[in-house]
């Protein structure tokens, strides 16, 4: 089926140098606005989309017993060459050790009827048993219950992008702290931080039902971002490719103030990172990071903007100002 | 700002789709030329960084990455439509 091979055309290899000038660790403001610059021009977004979901479904293909073989040949040959060499041994041994934690990992998280959850820094993508697919952040936890009348989601905690499958005849419910997304085939995303939901829509539309109010369901435009909290509910638009950039392991911070950002670093983190002086915090910051990469957010927030970063006894790291 | 949400939402259209691909997907990536495959398939399926790769098949990270994007392109416009 992939033969006859399909020429490689400008645009994906544009869109393959983009995606490993991105994937470095710091990325100037300059290069983000080259990238949306050339993504804005025909075919080019589209590409570049083909490239992150090879990129993204590449790590899954392993279940596939040609792509076993494959990688045992790929490791076979790694090993020959690296035979005399200790430590390439270890490697090997180490992702050998990997890939078996993985396929346990994998094994116990279906006897979970029906909970799937992700610790600190993990992120994980979830099929469900409709066709619909579910990316899960970091320290998240859904509950997933499928009736005949409803495709019932529960979000306990933290993040999760759902791409729902159409089916007219059983919407798709996910249900955050009381309020209820309803969807019937769309992209969205649903954040949940105690008893505040932020549901970011991508494609498509959805009705937001918050608890406790008498207006009923707020019904969504795509590209716009709606928040429920006690102080009640409000919908603003966003950059939806921003909000969502967390699914493929980046997080894209444009003018947003420094505290805003390392709230955001530190929820990929078990020791975080604090700023001493909360004027530091309003400082507008910009680029584009791996979650999880704490080293290269701080040594991009301490070049740039000046400060000094020290890691303490009990691991976190604090980023204050530096002295004259 | 619009036009690229816009942009977004047209390309997720094809989620639905996209998930058909990932048994193309490995017809693909099996076949890909040896090294670019070696390299795809050490970096995606057992994580190793573009330096242990480099190590364990007697090349430079440089190569390894100069491979990488090479797969990918070959990959992404396999799924051309």
């Amino acid at each position: 089926m992939a033969n006859p091979t399909v020429r490689v055309e400008a645009a994906e290899r544009e869109a393959a140098d983009w995606h490993a000038r991105l994937g470095t660790t710091v990325v100037a403001t300059k290069t983000i606005e080259d990238f949306f610059e050339w993504r804005s021009k025909p075919g080019n977004a589209d590409a570049y989309r083909r490239v992150e979901q090879v990129w993204t479904q590449g790590r899954a293909l392993g279940s596939d017993p040609e792509v076993a073989a494959a990688l045992e040949e790929a490791r076979q040959r790694g090993r020959k060459r690296a035979a005399p060499n200790r430590r390439s041994v270890i490697y090997g041994g180490l992702a050998t050790a990997t890939a078996l934690a993985l396929v346990i990992a994998g094994a116990l998280w279906w006897n979970g009827r029906g909970v799937y959850e992700t610790g600190v820094g993990e992120q994980r993508v979830v099929q469900l048993a409709d066709g619909s697919s579910v990316s899960l952040d970091t320290a998240s936890r859904i509950r997933v219950r499928f009736g005949g009348g409803e495709r019932r989601i529960e979000l306990d905690e933290g993040q999760a992008l759902f791409r729902v499958a159409h089916d007219a005849d059983r919407p798709f419910v996910v249900h955050a702290d009381g309020t209820r997304v309803i969807a019937v085939g769309t992209v969205f995303d649903v954040r949940r931080a105690g008893a505040r939901v932020e549901v970011t829509l991508v494609a498509g539309v959805v009705d937001v039902v918050a608890p406790d109010t008498a207006e009923g369901r707020r019904r969504m435009a795509a590209g716009q971002k709606t928040l429920v909290s006690a102080r009640g509910v409000t919908t603003r638009p966003v950059d939806a490719a921003v909000e969502t950039s967390w699914t493929d392991g980046r997080l894209i911070f444009s003018d947003i103030a420094l505290e805003q950002a390392v709230a955001e670093v530190n929820r990929y983190l078990t020791d975080g990172i604090e700023i001493e002086d909360p004027a530091l915090g309003r400082i507008a910051v910009n680029g584009v990071f791996r979650t999880g990469d704490r080293d290269a957010f701080v040594a991009a927030a301490s070049d740039s903007l000046g400060l000094q970063a020290v890691t303490r006894a009990d691991g976190t790291v604090l980023l204050s100002r530096r002295e004259k | 700002m619009g036009g690229q949400v816009e942009g977004l939402a047209a390309q997720f259209d094809r989620v639905e789709a996209d998930q058909n691909d990932s048994v193309l997907l490995s017809q693909i990536v099996v076949g890909l030329p040896e090294p670019l495959r070696d390299v795809f398939l050490l970096s995606r399926l057992d994580g190793l960084t573009n330096a242990q790769i480099g190590e364990r098949l007697g090349i430079s990270p440089k190569t390894v990455e100069w491979r990488m994007t090479r797969a990918l392109a070959h990959c992404a416009a396999q799924l051309r439509r």
